[in-house]
């Protein structure tokens, strides 16, 4: 402990910001802890929940039909809710779920404040919907608020929660079913699902929509968690790799820097063996204050960043969370990641000639490598253009460091902005086809809109939309009329299905990556059972998307000509419907994909800006410790009438082609991570994706780069002129 | 008091040169670094005026002030309070970069520690002091006059070595080469010959001896009095203050 008090006196500064640095850095590393943060808070709400494991709309039943479900083989218990979509007088559009507050095992509602209603005219809402107390208007029945709370199933909604009695009286019927199963395996849910199907079935009853299958206690994002995840991990990685370096710059300058004082202690008798032992506690000691305060700072760190996703995602708040994994690897790397480093180094610093390490204040005398020989016979540049570059060949292990901690910055700053372009690029790409200006959905389950009444009509065309499943990945299934208007995809391969047909077009990518290729017969999992169809065309749509003929679909879905999607050219249609609609315009469609965006860069981009200024930071600090080394040479300069402009055009010169250096190799790296995290996500997703560049940010991040670096020249030539060249000179460190 | 006094602030005891032969005039100049009880005095109401041409010895125990003395003459350290002119110019109260200017262009300094920028040759070294020195000189004067001024300490053999290459008292050649290029009106040596065997140290001093021969004021810090008997002047200081000042014939 002495031994790095010590230490502190010589240089706190210096001391000081490598700590911060290297905490900086450890807590950067806190990130990897999202995914786990972030999943544990779902799970948990999951379990606290009682989220079901097979989850589906269904026509209204009655209580004796779920009976015969809970009754079925492997079912512990089998539920019904019921949803009503309504309108509140102010024009809120929101879900009215009926729960069965005394009874129910599954979805169970977690109060915020107030109380669970007692009554059929009681509600408790999402926060936002109004204050307890309040009374609402929802379809011309009037609810008093008087709780607020959710379900994690809805939390991404703003909904209401009723006495699910009160809402039967309005659906006729549960129309959700919520089943929990004896084994939560993939299979064992399918098979349930299918049996239910089929007593839903012997009543004349069935799904509207696909089922929705949460295995091995999965929430229903545990795939954007797991694909969110993947981003944070890269940029986890990055954060860990400058960390790294920054511990590797660390922990050698301070144990150089010693390399005079350690010559004494060897001249004076000192034995090598203690003397490294007691360099290696310095740094370790060093490193533990650093984990001390940086540890904290990444278990912050992670939970901000968890917060914010599962906020902007998910709707939930989480609780703080620690992943004890990351925290235990994190000190581990650390420590051990010191110990290796500050080996070497006290190994180098006690090798060295006795004689030399004496003579040399930096411990590092120049001319003893054959490259430093030879850079000093290339008389090219100016003295001070030889002087920038010797420099930079005078500690390669130093140069390449910081080229990497500049490069890791550059990367984060790439790799965030073309993730962006990628996202819009597919985004763009997915909406490319589609020419409508207005989007009218049923927001009942089913097909409840007549085809035929609304046949005639120019400005409108009726089709249907629905989820299905093919070789267990989930798809958008879309049922068109023929001639369709609305979706004008270009051919990738084979032709458009034919009217009436069971013929479909596939999406070229999904089709290429599960190796569907025209003229095959492909069997499609709809939520009345499974369809075939033969594949005639694919689609350049960069969906997961299965296009066949609206009639066959509605058939297949079992609600011959009925639809409940419109599609229209003009943004306010006039329609009369028979039940609750959602209309969606173009251009709501592109401010919504907007928003989205938008999370994702404020996600993505805090999270870069966490790894960036850490590399950033420990640019800084390498490049202090640096100068610091040379102050001896710089104060010499001085001393020979270099001014400060002088003194900074040399480290300009110095640190613009080193980054220079870092952003072409940043720029490399966040191009091969947009690569990686896109090609993941196609492969995960099995869809185009496409890797959009975001070549526009590459003058700002150069020029960004390297007016930091001239920034750093500047103050540190300022700082340099502090201490009067005499003191500097003479040594008295 | 005068009534002046009261109106005007009280004139800086700066005489101007006694005579032109004078370079340097040194009034009251004190060095304190520290505050209060921790203030630690380096020179205290120094009074020193140095001729043009003549090598002067700066003689003292360790601690006595005649680095402290030395770095101020040189520019590279500034007086706590007192005035120092040298060749006209009041370079007490000279900002970091006027100072820095006017070092390049009046003044060679010598380091124990020679202070050769280690990744330039021998050659490299001694140009850069013309870089930094006064006008704009062309690479291949800059670079004969480097060359002449290594030829001149002997080394012209090892104008492509660089710093580590060298022993000691060649590393001290090339410096008082870089100090002596530029021509300087003052050349401070501080301890040129301490890190010098006897030799060397005798080769060294002759060298500065050829200098003032050439009309360059020297000042020459040394510990060692058998050089010091053969300066000019020999000044002794100890615990800050100037004991003695001694010419030629009177040692």
């Amino acid at each position: 402990m002495s031994g790095i008090l010590h230490q502190f006196r010589r240089a706190p500064g210096r001391i000081l910001a490598s700590i911060f640095a290297l905490a900086l850095a450890v807590g950067a590393i806190g990130v990897l802890a999202v995914p786990t943060v972030a999943g544990g808070t779902l799970h948990s709400a999951a379990e606290r929940d009682g989220l079901a494991d097979i989850i589906v709309a269904t026509t209204p039943v009655d209580a004796d039909q779920i009976a015969r479900v809970a009754g079925l083989d492997g079912v512990v218990a089998a539920e019904g809710e019921a949803v009503l979509a309504v309108q509140t007088t102010d024009g809120i559009e929101t879900d009215l779920i009926g729960l069965d507050f005394d009874g129910q095992t599954m979805d169970m509602l977690e109060l915020t404040d107030g109380r669970m209603p007692a009554d059929g005219d009681e509600i408790v809402t999402s926060p936002g919907f109004g204050a307890v107390g309040d009374r609402v208007v929802v379809d011309d029945a009037v609810f008093e608020i008087v709780g607020h709370g959710g379900t994690l199933w809805w939390s991404d909604s703003a909904v209401a929660y009723a006495d699910l009695d009160s809402v039967i009286a309005r659906t006729g019927g549960t129309n959700r079913l919520v089943i929990t199963a004896v084994d939560d395996g993939v299979d064992e849910l399918r098979a349930i699902a299918d049996a239910t199907r089929d007593v839903l079935a012997d009543s004349g009853d069935a799904y509207t929509e696909f089922p929705v299958y949460l295995p091995a206690g999965s929430t229903p994002i545990d795939a954007d968690i797991e694909q969110v995840s993947t981003l944070i991990g890269l940029l986890g990685v990055v954060a860990g790799l400058v960390a790294l370096v920054l511990l590797a710059s660390t922990t050698t300058t301070l144990i150089t820097e010693r390399t005079r004082e350690v010559a004494v202690m060897r001249a004076l008798g000192g034995r090598a063996r203690p003397l490294r032992r007691r360099l290696r506690r310095i740094a370790m000691a060093i490193t533990a204050v650093a984990l001390a305060i940086g540890l904290p700072l990444g278990v912050l760190i992670s939970n901000l960043i968890a917060r914010m996703v599962l906020q902007e995602f998910v709707g939930v708040t989480p609780d703080l969370a620690i992943d004890w994994w990351v925290l235990a690897a994190s000190a581990i790397g650390a420590l051990v990641g010191a110990r290796l480093v500050a080996a070497r180094a006290a190994a180098r610093v006690t090798r060295l000639p006795l004689a030399e390490a004496l003579r040399d204040r930096e411990g590092s005398p120049y001319g003893r490598s054959l490259s430093q020989r030879l850079a000093a016979r290339v008389p090219t540049g100016g003295l001070f253009g030889r002087l920038a570059a010797r420099a930079s060949i005078r500690r390669p292990a130093r140069t390449v460091a910081v080229v990497v901690q500049i490069a890791a910055a550059v990367g984060a700053a790439f790799l965030v902005p073309s993730l962006v372009t990628s996202v819009n690029g597919f985004n763009d790409a997915t909406t490319a086809p589609w020419t409508w200006e207005s989007l009218t959905e049923s927001r009942d389950p089913g097909l409840p809109f007549d085809v035929a009444a609304l046949a005639e009509r120019d400005d409108v065309e009726v089709g249907v939309y629905s989820f299905g499943e093919i070789d267990d990945w989930e798809v958008d299934v879309f049922g068109f009329g023929p001639d369709t208007r609305y979706f004008e995809s270009e051919l990738e391969s084979g032709r458009w299905p034919s009217a009436g047909s069971r013929e479909a077009m596939l999406s070229a990518g999904f089709a290429d990556r599960r190796g569907h290729d025209v003229g095959d017969m492909i069997t499609i999992e709809l939520a009345s059972g499974p369809a075939e169809y033969r594949v005639v065309g694919t689609a350049d749509d960069a969906g997961r998307a299965l296009y066949v003929d609206r009639d066959v679909l509605a058939i297949d879905l079992g609600v011959p000509g009925g639809a409940n999607v419109i599609w229209s050219s003009d943004p306010a249609p006039a329609l009369d419907l028979p039940v609750a609609t959602t209309v969606l315009t173009a251009d709501e469609m592109e401010a919504a994909s907007r928003a989205g965006r938008d999370s994702i860069v404020l996600v993505f981009g805090a999270i870069g800006v966490i790894v960036a200024g850490v590399a950033a930071l420990a640019v800084i600090s390498s490049m202090t410790v640096s100068l610091y080394e040379r102050r001896h040479e710089l104060a010499a300069l001085q001393a020979i009438g270099a001014r400060r402009r002088r003194l900074r055009g040399l480290l300009v010169r110095e640190l613009v082609p080193i980054g220079l250096l870092g952003v072409a190799g940043g720029l490399a790296l966040g191009a091969l991570g947009t690569r990686g995290i896109i090609g993941s996500f196609e492969t995960s997703n099995a869809v185009d994706i496409g890797v959009v560049d975001a070549t526009a940010a590459i003058p700002f991040i150069t020029v960004g780069t390297l007016a930091v670096l001239v920034l750093l020249a500047a103050v540190v030539t300022r700082s340099v002129g502090r201490r009067p060249l005499a003191v500097t000179l003479r040594g008295a460190a | 008091m005068s009534t002046t006094s009261l109106l005007l602030p009280e004139p800086s005891p700066v005489p101007a040169p006694v005579s032109p032969s004078v370079l340097v005039t040194a009034r009251d100049l004190t060095r304190i670094w520290g505050r209060g009880a921790a203030a630690q005095i380096g020179i205290s109401d120094v009074d020193l005026d140095l001729r043009r041409g003549e090598l002067v010895a700066l003689i003292g125990p360790s601690g006595s002030g005649k680095s402290t003395l030395g770095s101020l003459l040189a520019g590279i350290d500034q007086p706590t309070s007192g005035s120092l002119v040298v060749g006209g110019a009041r370079i007490d109260r000279m900002r970091p970069d006027r100072l820095a200017t006017w070092r390049g262009e009046h003044v060679g300094i010598v380091f124990q520690d020679f202070h050769l920028l280690p990744t330039l040759t021998a050659l490299e070294n001694v140009e850069l002091a013309i870089e930094l020195g006064a006008g704009r000189v062309g690479r291949r004067e800059r670079r004969a006059r480097a060359r002449e001024s290594l030829e001149q300490v002997g080394l012209d053999e090892l104008a492509r070595k660089l710093p580590a290459q060298m022993s000691g008292g060649e590393q001290q050649r090339v410096g008082i080469a870089r100090a002596m290029v530029r021509e300087p009106a003052l050349l401070v040596a501080d301890e040129p010959t301490g890190s010098l065997d006897q030799a060397n140290g005798h080769e060294v001093f002759e060298l500065l001896t050829g200098l003032a021969h050439h009309g360059t004021t020297i000042v020459f810090i040394t510990h060692d009095l058998a050089l010091a008997n053969d300066a000019d002047r020999v000044v002794a200081m100890i615990d800050g203050r100037i004991e003695s000042i001694t010419e030629r014939g009177e040692h």
